[in-house]
């Protein structure tokens, strides 16, 4: 690709305090504008790390990530008004309901006034959200899920970070959020995207690196990785050929 | 400050819809202050109510004596006993008995 990476990430090092591993180890990347990038590994191989790093929720230990052009170090604030951040937990309020979440959350991003209604309300009737009805507590995880997702992308963000945005729920709220992702990727909006799930990514994603134990071991679009090894006829297999069969999270 | 404004929104929602919360955000310092009133003035009293005794000998029977005696008396928190008159033969065991303040 001739483009700019809109995000370039440079020799990026994490080691927590307490720890010995290097949660990231010396990664290097770039990720080009309108791309759905997806970032696969196994539990605690340094995704969500990576993640929070790129939404400068975490400091990294050594090497740099421009952001459209902007360094992670210096410009932070600037930063968190381009991007948007879908976490992989709920991160809602669970005592408001959807629409005073939503204006909380919209509000952060300087929107305000029937400009915020508005969006909201848009933004409601494109996900099925009962805007004033029930509390979060009181909803389905579909639901839920569907109003984290809008609380990350009520501001238009330039670039959508996803940490596992369809953890547990069903079906038809997994296909809405999917479309949706494409429909914002199609009008320009670059996602970075984590996930457990294979075929959705191999279906999402235009790109995707594998990580495990903080280095990338594999990268290049779906079809490229799958055709990288002969006896890979999906993602998994060779997801589970390049980091083996047992269970990281003991 | 719109910000901020919305923070202060938020979180004064989050309250008044936490009843448990409310509680002990307004029982608890009024049941604190109950306790410490209770506390207080249950220490005030055993000051009030508890009274030094001393006993005075006054050996001057002057006017600077009488003041004090005057003075100790107004104050509350003396309880001044009378010494029987001085007998002079007996008055090296009297001051014997008042240095072993035993002068009942």
């Amino acid at each position: 690709m001739a483009q700019h990476p809109i995000i370039k990430i440079s020799n990026l090092t994490k080691i927590y305090k307490n720890s010995s591993d290097r949660a990231i180890d010396g990664i290097s990347c770039s990720i080009y504008p309108n791309e759905i990038f997806g970032l696969l590994g196994p539990n605690g191989a340094g995704k969500t790390t990576m993640i929070s790093i790129l939404c400068t929720l975490l400091h990294p230990s050594s090497g740099d990530v421009l952001i459209d052009g902007l360094s992670l170090s210096t410009h932070g604030n600037k930063i968190k008004n381009i991007i948007g951040i879908v976490p992989q937990d709920i991160a809602l309020y669970p005592k408001l309901t959807p629409f005073e979440n939503l204006s909380f959350y919209g509000s952060l991003y300087g929107l305000k006034g029937q400009n915020l209604k508005n969006i909201i309300n848009d933004y409601c009737e494109k996900f099925g959200i009962a805007r004033n009805k029930h509390n979060i507590s009181e909803l389905s995880g579909g639901m839920r899920r569907r109003i984290n997702l809008t609380a990350g992308i009520l501001h238009r963000p330039k670039i959508l970070f996803l940490d596992e945005p369809t953890v547990g729920i069903d079906v038809q709220s997994k296909k809405l959020i999917l479309d949706y992702l494409h429909e914002i990727n199609n009008n320009g909006t670059t996602i970075f995207y984590t996930s457990h799930y294979m075929e959705e990514a191999e279906s999402l994603c235009s790109r995707i690196a594998i990580i495990d134990k903080g280095k990338i071991i594999a990268k290049g679009s779906p079809h490229q990785l799958i055709e990288s090894d002969e006896n890979c006829k999906n993602l998994e297999e060779l997801f589970l050929r390049l980091t083996g069969r047992a269970l990281r999270d003991l | 400050m719109h910000k901020y404004l919305s923070i202060v929104r938020k979180d004064f929602l989050l309250l008044i819809r936490d009843r448990a919360g409310l509680a002990i955000l307004f029982i608890m310092p009024a049941a604190l202050v109950f306790i410490m009133t209770l506390l207080q003035d249950s220490s005030f009293r055993a000051v009030e109510e508890s009274r030094i005794p001393i006993i005075f000998v006054d050996y001057d029977n002057d006017t600077i004596g009488h003041a004090i005696r005057a003075g100790l008396t107004e104050s509350r928190f003396f309880e001044i006993h009378e010494l029987p008159e001085i007998d002079p033969s007996k008055k090296k065991a009297q001051e014997k008995l008042l240095q072993q303040a035993d002068f009942k």
